[in-house]
């Protein structure tokens, strides 16, 4: 994917029933990572993408910053504590869905997100 | 993996339980300084023979037709591979009627390692359902320790003799 193309973000986001947990969202994401192994995002990630996971513990957000990735999109309902959506609220969007990480890697895939 | 430490343990305690343990006692270490966090679960149960340890402790990828034999699940071989995923090890010890250990070492600052999560909960849990078995918690850091029994007398002494054996163990452990 080139870092050219971006992806407008808000219009998907009914599309793929997510809740904005922090007040920020990015107009656009490079790209979009979907992995559930921290070690593996840190290592493939690219910067400005979306990433989808069900992980919600605090290392999330340090790998997000570390990783300059733009948003996190939790699927399967997981929403993470207060206190992890309070750290990620400098720069790094939270958005949680009802949807799986299957589920919604097709929204987004179906809204032209390559 | 589960997706807890806490989880862990309470899957390990309730085997320890299964097993007809009376003492059951969970040490966790977190030390920053030392960039390790060690969960050490021992119990007086039954114990296991050189069979069951090793069946136990298998990843059966085959077995996805076969049942399950009853009351062994896959709660050790997840935190084996959590724990060597981490950078730590995993090892357990036992023998029939000499109750079983199992410690697990990780990296602390390991990006994978799953937070500790809720230990009190796990704790509280295993009491109220087993109010007869004596449930002791050790949780330390380079700083702190807490110490918890389920049959703690109100008068409390400092245990100074085991503190400095456990260290021992704990080191040892990962060296």
């Amino acid at each position: 994917m080139s870092q050219a193309t971006m992806f407008a973000l808000k219009p998907v986001l009914g599309a793929l029933q997510a809740t904005p947990l922090t007040d920020a969202l990015p107009e656009t994401v490079s790209g979009c990572y979907i992995s559930d192994l921290l070690s593996d995002v840190l290592a493939h990630a690219r910067p400005g993408v979306l990433w989808v996971t069900v992980q919600i513990h605090r290392n999330v957000v340090s790998v997000a910053a570390m990783k300059d990735i733009a948003a996190v999109l939790f699927t399967c309902g997981r929403k993470p504590d207060a206190t992890i959506v309070a750290e990620a609220e400098e720069g790094i969007a939270l958005l949680s869905t009802p949807l799986t990480s299957y589920e919604a890697a097709g929204r987004l895939w179906e809204a032209g997100l390559r | 993996m589960l997706e807890e430490l806490s989880l862990h343990i309470l899957d390990i305690g309730m085997n320890s339980l299964a097993a007809g343990a009376t003492v059951l006692s969970i040490e966790v270490l977190e030390s920053a300084r030392r960039n390790w966090l060690i969960i050490r679960v021992r119990d007086n149960g039954r114990g296991m023979d050189a069979a069951t340890l090793r069946r136990v402790l298998e990843q059966r990828r085959s077995s996805t037709k076969s049942k399950r034999r009853k009351g062994i699940g896959l709660g050790l071989a997840l935190l084996r591979q959590t724990a060597e995923m981490c950078g730590g090890r995993f090892h357990i010890r036992s023998a029939p009627g000499q109750g079983t250990t199992v410690v697990a070492s990780m990296r602390l600052n390991h990006v994978d390692r799953p937070p500790l999560g809720n230990l009190d909960d796990t704790v509280l849990a295993l009491c109220a359902a087993n109010p007869d078995v004596e449930i002791r918690l050790r949780y330390r850091t380079d700083s702190t320790t807490f110490q918890f029994s389920s049959k703690e007398r109100e008068h409390h002494e400092p245990r100074t003799t085991q503190t400095s054996q456990r260290e021992g163990t704990a080191a040892g452990c990962v060296a």
